[in-house]
């Protein structure tokens, strides 16, 4: 397995303390295809009030309490423009109804915990997590490496919610019958891999494994490759966060952990947002750019994309910003220097799909897990992630 | 952030060469005229045709560059970073008599034509000004000193760069210390370089050892261009293999060819293997591709 240590910038630090924007102005829900409308223009919502349900009883909440603006399009940082409702935030956070939840989190029982999960629509990264519970599996490997080099988030949930964190674990552990839990972490993080056995003792069934500071170590099929075998599940650590989030109050997730952090930006750190918020909005109140040209890299310079625009709204799909001094890169052509095929984690030839044009069997392509590597090794400056995610050409 | 960008390998091997052509002005200039087979003037030969062949390569890429823009900036200038190099290696490896025009001319056309040529660019460049050195009969590789008398060197001497070869390629040692220098960099195609050289040391010592023939097996090894040709030119980033076993079998074709071609033409065995292999690369590549 093919990894690439990143020669990090020292100067790039996150401040030690988490930042907080919890008050924006407004919050845009994205109402998506099959989704139907719960409230209507001017109405008051409270914050956790669904605002829009699909025919699964999948539901979109409200971040914050305030009056129902109406329908516009917003862009989003996967699915491009979707039609959101604006809520204008009351800062008040008033809540509907306050549910009883459990004291102990290991006292739930795996129906309980569904039920949970399915009612507060708990989704990481486009998967609706009750499914991923509801499913047997042998091994549960917990992704506790962060991918981008620049970014904390992992580290900031780490320092929090540690014991939490372990607790969670060993829950999905037990509902989901699972022989072996994994906990990945990078090697160079002493503190917290000091912590992590200090405190494993109590659960006998998360075993630790560490991974190089190296990149794409943080990549769930690279550690999926690297540690177990096909019938395993990967939960990232942020993932269990949210979980733990939900089922401590039993209510939804509405704040999310992004980094924001680059050569280029002042003071770089880690932020807690509302979901919904519209990411210029936090840059406003919160950063500064230090260099008149900037490139922003939306997700990380690696498996992240060079965006032209900050007016995006932050769901569960943004991890953080990069924002780096913006400099030239001049696209050449291929100097057939092989790094690329080389340093491919998954064992493809990104040079073979750039020589025909992107014409190659569809298996191809699904095997590209877009890590971007290709593209920061080609000295070329070629975008061969975009040719390999070329859906088009198939 | 981006460490791996094009002309990083072009400067190394710039750097990697430098040594070299130190010591071949050492060799077929200073030594000379320290030994009064020439004039002062005629000292700085191998600088005048190094700049020749520099000036022609790059006149050729401004031209290329100019056809393509119909403007020159800088941005054309930087565009030529790979003629410069190539140039340089081309200058390494000719002989001390060469033809200037030729060694002006050929690298300029082949600079105007560099993108239709897919194969290697500098084997075919020194081909063709080869051809007009023999055509015209100043193809020696010696020396006005190496010519006028019977040389008797030992190993070590080859290895000092004192044997017959081009301008600027005889050293070996520093040979070595610049492909030492070339694997730090990730762009050089260091499997086919060990494993061209591999080939080509095991199927010449062998032979000789069999034969019991010592003392020509470092004047064999050392001699010709050829080890410098198998570390800077047959690993050349554009014309050779780019997978990594398809690396490593065109360097065995490359060393078996280079070892079966010294018995028919010695000067030119290296250069015409890689010519050769080069022109297999994409056959060879689609070997190994995993589709």
């Amino acid at each position: 397995m093919q990894e690439v240590t990143i020669k990090k910038d020292s100067s790039i630090k996150l401040e030690d303390q988490m930042f907080e924007f919890l008050n924006p102005k407004f919050i845009f829900v994205p109402i998506r295809k099959g989704f139907k409308l719960k409230v209507r223009d001017n109405e008051y919502v409270y914050k956790n009030d669904i605002i829009a349900m699909d025919s699964h009883g999948h539901a979109m909440y409200s971040s914050v309490s305030g009056r129902v603006l109406g329908l516009k399009e917003m862009p989003f940082y996967k699915e491009g423009m979707i039609s959101s409702l604006v809520v204008e935030n009351d800062f008040k956070e008033s809540i509907r109804v306050r549910k009883s939840a459990k004291k102990y989190i290991n006292s739930y029982t795996k129906k309980e915990l569904l039920r949970v999960l399915s009612d507060t629509s708990l989704q990481y990264k486009d998967t609706y997590i009750s499914e991923k519970v509801s499913s047997k599996c042998k091994t549960i490997l917990i992704n506790g490496v962060e991918n981008e080099p620049y970014f904390g988030n992992k580290s900031y949930i780490f320092k929090d919610n540690l014991d939490e964190l372990l607790e969670t674990i060993d829950l999905l552990g037990t509902c989901m019958k699972a022989s072996d839990i994994l906990l990945v972490v990078k090697n160079n993080e002493e503190k917290l891999i000091g912590e992590l056995v200090s405190l494993l003792g109590t659960y006998p069934n998360i075993k630790l494994k560490l991974v190089n500071d190296a990149y794409p170590n943080g990549m769930a099929e690279v550690l999926k490759k690297k540690f177990s075998s096909d019938e395993t599940i990967v939960f990232d650590i942020v993932e269990i966060g949210l979980i733990f989030e939900t089922i401590k109050r039993e209510i939804p997730v509405t704040e999310k952990v992004i980094t924001i952090t680059g050569d280029a930006v002042n003071p770089k750190g880690v932020v807690k947002v509302k979901l919904g918020v519209l990411l210029s909005e936090v840059f406003v109140t919160k950063f500064n750019f230090t260099e008149e040209q900037v490139d922003v890299y939306m997700n990380g310079m690696l498996s992240g994309n060079l965006v032209n625009s900050l007016k995006v709204i932050v769901d569960l799909n943004v991890d953080g910003v990069l924002v780096m001094k913006h400099t030239e890169q001049e696209i050449e052509k291929c100097i057939k220097c092989g790094l690329c095929s080389k340093n491919c984690p998954m064992g493809l030839n990104p040079k073979y799909v750039y020589d025909h044009d992107g014409r190659v069997k569809k298996e191809y392509y699904d095997k590209c897990i877009g890590c971007g590597l290709c593209n920061y090794l080609c000295p070329s400056n070629i975008d061969l992630r975009k040719i390999m995610n070329g859906s088009d050409k198939r | 952030m981006k460490k791996n960008l094009t002309h990083r390998i072009y400067i190394m091997y710039a750097m990697a060469l430098l040594p070299l052509l130190a010591f071949g002005f050492y060799k077929n200039g200073i030594s000379l005229y320290m030994r009064d087979h020439i004039e002062f003037y005629q000292m700085f030969k191998p600088i005048l045709i190094l700049l020749i062949v520099l000036t022609g390569a790059v006149l050729g890429g401004v031209a290329r560059e100019w056809f393509k823009d119909r403007k020159v900036s800088k941005k054309t200038f930087e565009r030529c970073k790979r003629d410069v190099v190539e140039a340089l290696l081309i200058a390494c490896i000719l002989p001390i008599n060469t033809n200037l025009i030729a060694a002006f001319t050929i690298p300029f056309l082949i600079g105007l034509a560099t993108n239709k040529i897919k194969f290697n660019r500098i084997a075919v460049m020194y081909v063709l000004i080869e051809g007009i050195n023999v055509l015209l009969k100043v193809n020696s590789f010696n020396n006005i000193y190496e010519a006028s008398t019977v040389l008797n060197y030992d190993g070590f001497d080859y290895f000092l760069g004192q044997g017959p070869g081009g301008i600027f390629s005889t050293s070996v040692l520093f040979i070595v210390l610049g492909m030492i220098f070339l694997s730090f960099n990730k762009l050089y195609k260091r499997e086919l370089v060990y494993s061209s050289l591999g080939t080509f040391l095991i199927l010449g010592i062998i032979p000789a050892m069999i034969k019991g023939a010592y003392a020509n097996i470092l004047p064999y090894i050392f001699s010709y261009n050829i080890l410098f040709v198998l570390v800077f030119i047959a690993p050349n980033i554009e014309s050779s293999c780019y997978t990594e076993k398809g690396q490593i079998a065109s360097g065995i074709i490359i060393g078996i060819l280079t070892y079966a071609l010294t018995y028919i033409t010695p000067y030119t065995a290296a250069i015409l293997s890689v010519l050769i292999v080069s022109l297999l690369s994409g056959i060879i590549d689609r070997l190994f591709i995993i589709k």
